[in-house]
């Protein structure tokens, strides 16, 4: 039995962010292109930052929705839930769904990343291996009621699993974590050893410089084999990183990066023409290394879908680079990095300054005078001001009364300057809590 | 609204902080600011404790043109003084929960007082640089919302930019080895009538001179320039008209003592406090409770004889 | 717009702008705040800039922030659950967080009509429109650059 035909102009694989603001700035850029999305999911988008609040019961599970099934309607954007994609074929410039066959004039791509599970861990098949990257996840997690877990990783995932796994009722979490520091590819180990000592504050146990290598039980998850111990849980949270879905897109010829996301311009458009990519999917550059990443933010997602979509609509809007920023939070005390580590500073020369006051730390790193990276816990204080003064790498001034360069534009207020002069370098150690 | 305030005291000698509550019984009648404490500080004066004090009135801190007013009251040796001052001491005051700041006794070496949204403690200050002992001071508290108040060299200053008490409370403070105060608040000031309230807030602007005269920077809620209160403005409490304007705007917290360009100061400042605290006194009323403050005052100045 | 030779840092704007918007007066949660730091260096005042390309659009994990066709950003406090990300991202630092409400606010400019313009002491804001507050800060820049009364 054939299946049905759709026709549209712009096609758009992806649900998530970079899929509905690609439709959305589409539609405000043409208001009578077709516009068809095909998401793999069976709800309307949501937002996969609150997934942690819904588990952890802080919000409930309709509030994560950023669309509700009017939205699309009202938009004049027709929508396929439940729908996977099976075969680009763009020389026809038709797609193969489940369901569809579905012709296009332009498409883009914002299939976005799925979570890594590694395949080589003995007993990884064993149910009480989950992940969380899909509100589906939550749900499952949820009905488990799991009793006493391990997270492995601790990024920004494990680490709020973790938190909202406790919160959620679960009584003994552990969260095991390879580097030598929680969130190693954002905190530096001063601002990690912070961060670790609110996570336990809160009863969680925290192992670093450790892995799962196996997964033991008759049946279904019973144990966590670490290099040193055997953990008893019933849930193992696997938190290890996601990787770009670009399998569709590479079979259909479209040039992936080095970092194994697909290559695309300022503009969002791949080596193909007619086809665009945006959000996990793609590789990006950072706007402060100039390097290829895989900037896996929200933020970045967002403004890639927009340019996606205002491309396809015909209006060319260049994409600024992508910029790493982690914000995430343990209880109320917030936790921001953004630009440079120590470790990625390694080899070359920086300076270290701190302050610590009133339970809040922050922790800047700079090079020649230009701040190139900074890390904050229990406070948020200038994280704005200071963010934009490290992409516009101005030079922070030495003394009072010196604003900056007017020529490019760049103002930095009195006041911030004499904020930066509260800062030292990092003395002798005191131990020191929030 | 009943009127009653909140009196922080604190004993140097043995580390300990209380909250006494004060007022409440008259019912309307604009007692405010410094009026609940004369009873207590006669008691102190009468056990020979020498004492500092400082009190916000309740239209302090609410964003009125000129209502960051404060009055400073203290006695050593057997001299009273009280003085109306102008500055954000009073109105963070305020938003950490108090009204009125009473210290006395001394504290054993010198000791920085930390008021965190009612959170009180006596710290022992560590560093002798004064850019170490200042950078210390801030770094009790996040930055914002918080007031800092030194005494150096003789004299009082607020956040480092502006003088706030003279000699005399200066020398207060240095009897007590209390080098500094530091008051951190996020409570809100609440105001009773809030559209009444900004409609008189926006009529005020239109007194106010225009710009260019503007000091800068200006002291808190203030456009008054060079008119400021200032280090402190001493309270006579003297018979005459004047003086008596000027106990009840240092009564109700308003630093308008200099501000000529405001004509019929008092029945102004009595519509700020009404909206601000639901009531509907009269102007004979504040006159006759600053006419009673006045006498209390007096009897006060005249203990030290 | 603020001109800033005649704003002294009275702070009448944020104490009376958060008596708005929270019914009591929380300077610290004002949508426009003073900010004097460490010393008579100087003040900065930061409100929402209603930027053209708004970085807190595409930063608010909820997608609760729009800017309309007025050119007015304005958000949807309903579906806000206070993460942050526009405060963190904003260039100005204009996002703050109420604590009553436990959401994120900035400047809505009080539906047309700014308070703070009203009740300013010394008359440094103003409300105007885009092209005037352009032409106003070339004149002062300008005057500035080349000195004389133009």
């Amino acid at each position: 039995m054939a299946k049905p035909n759709r026709e549209t102009d712009l096609l758009i694989i992806g649900n998530g962010v970079a899929g509905i603001r690609a439709a959305a700035a589409a539609r405000r850029e043409d208001p009578a292109l077709r516009i068809l999305i095909v998401s793999g999911e069976s709800c309307p988008a949501y937002a996969a930052g609150a997934l942690p609040d819904y588990l952890a019961g802080h919000i409930p599970r309709e509030e994560i929705f950023i669309r509700r099934a009017e939205d699309y309607e009202k938009d004049g954007v027709g929508v396929l839930f439940g729908e996977e994609v099976l075969e680009i074929r763009h020389g026809e410039k038709k797609a193969v769904t489940e369901k569809h066959v579905i012709a296009y004039d332009r498409l883009i791509y914002a299939a976005g990343s799925f979570p890594i599970l590694p395949r080589r861990i003995e007993g990884i098949g064993l149910p009480g291996n989950r992940v969380m990257k899909t509100v589906a996840d939550v749900d499952g997690l949820l009905a488990q009621k799991a009793s006493s877990a391990v997270v492995v990783g601790s990024g920004a995932i494990g680490l709020e699993g973790a938190l909202a796994l406790k919160e959620s009722g679960c009584e003994r979490v552990t969260l095991v974590e390879l580097m030598d520091r929680v969130i190693p590819k954002s905190l530096d180990r001063d601002t990690a050893a912070l961060v670790a000592a609110e996570v336990e504050k809160r009863g969680i146990r925290v192992l670093t410089g450790e892995s799962v290598n196996a997964v033991k039980g008759e049946g279904k998850v019973a144990f966590a084999e670490t290099n040193h111990e055997k953990i008893p849980c019933d849930l193992v949270l696997w938190a290890v990183g996601v990787r770009p879905r670009v399998e569709l897109a590479a079979d259909a010829g479209v040039a992936l990066g080095e970092t194994g996301g697909i290559l695309v311009d300022d503009c969002m458009a791949t080596n193909l023409p007619d086809f665009y990519a945006a959000g996990d999917c793609t590789e990006s550059t950072d706007r402060l290394t100039q390097k290829p990443v895989l900037n896996l933010l929200w933020e970045a997602a967002a403004r890639q879908g927009e340019t996606a979509g205002l491309a396809a609509a015909g209006r060319r809007k260049p994409f600024p680079g992508s910029l790493a920023v982690l914000l995430t939070y343990v209880g109320e005390t917030p936790v921001l990095a953004f630009g440079a580590t120590e470790d990625d500073l390694e080899g070359r020369r920086y300076r270290v300054a701190e302050r610590s006051a009133g339970g809040g730390y922050t922790r800047l790193l700079l090079r020649r005078n230009r701040l190139v990276g900074a890390q904050m816990v229990g406070t948020l204080e200038f994280a704005g001001p200071l963010l934009a003064l490290m992409e516009k790498g101005a030079a922070l001034p030495a003394a009072a009364g010196d604003i900056g360069d007017i020529r490019r534009n760049i103002v930095i207020p009195h006041q911030l300057s004499s904020y930066l002069r509260e800062f030292r370098p990092p003395g002798r150690k005191r131990k020191e809590t929030l | 609204m009943r009127d009653v305030s909140k009196c922080l005291f604190v004993d140097l000698n043995t580390e300990s902080a209380e909250t006494l509550s004060l007022g409440g019984e008259e019912n309307g009648f604009p007692r405010s600011g410094w009026g609940f404490l004369p009873p207590l500080f006669l008691c102190l004066l009468e056990k020979g404790r020498p004492f500092v004090s400082v009190s916000a009135g309740k239209v302090t801190g609410t964003g009125a043109p000129g209502s960051a007013g404060m009055t400073w009251c203290g006695a050593s040796g057997g001299v009273f003084a009280a003085a109306a001052a102008e500055g954000r001491f009073g109105a963070y005051l305020r938003h950490s929960g108090f009204e009125h700041l009473c210290v006395t006794g001394k504290a054993a070496k010198k000791a920085a007082l930390l008021i965190r949204d009612g959170e009180v403690s006596v710290v022992p200050l560590r560093k002798r640089r004064e850019e170490d002992f200042l950078r210390e001071l801030r770094s009790f508290t996040a930055d914002g919302e918080r007031v800092i108040v030194t005494e150096a060299d003789g004299a009082l200053s607020e956040d480092g930019d502006f003088p706030l008490g003279d000699a005399f409370f200066a020398g207060l403070f240095r009897e007590k080895n209390l080098s500094a105060v530091v008051v951190s608040g996020h409570g809100g000031i609440p105001v009773a009538d809030p559209e009444r309230f900004l409609r008189l807030c926006a009529e005020f602007r239109g007194d106010c001179p225009a710009g260019e005269t503007t000091a800068r920077p200006a002291r808190y809620l203030s456009p008054g320039g060079e008119r400021n209160l200032g280090a402190g403005r001493l309270l006579s409490f003297a018979d005459s008209r004047e003086e008596l304007e000027k106990t009840a705007l240092s009564l109700l917290g308003l630093a308008w003592e200099n501000y000529d360009f405001i004509d019929d100061k008092l029945r102004k400042a009595l519509a700020l406090y009404n909206a601000v605290t639901g009531a509907n006194c009269r102007e004979t009323e504040l006159t006759e409770s600053a006419r009673k403050a006045a006498r209390q005052g007096r009897e006060l100045l005249g203990k030290g004889r | 717009m603020i001109e800033r030779s005649k704003c002294g840092g009275c702070g009448v704007c944020q104490a009376l702008c958060s008596l708005k918007r929270a019914g009591e007066v929380r300077p610290g949660e004002s949508a426009i705040r003073v900010e004097r730091y460490a010393g008579a260096d100087g003040l900065n005042v930061v409100y929402c800039q209603h930027c053209a390309d708004p970085v807190c659009v595409t930063a608010c994990l909820k997608g609760v922030v729009d800017r309309g066709a007025d050119g007015a950003v304005t958000r949807r406090e309903e579906g806000c659950f206070a993460c942050g990300a526009c405060e963190v991202m904003c260039p100005f630092g204009a996002p703050v967080y109420d604590s009553v409400r436990d959401v994120y606010v900035t400047c809505d400019l009080c539906g047309g009509d700014p308070l703070c313009v009203k009740v300013c002491p010394t008359g440094a804001l103003a409300y105007l429109e885009e092209a005037e507050i352009s032409r106003r800060f070339r004149e002062g820049h300008a005057r500035e650059r080349f000195g004389g009364n133009r």
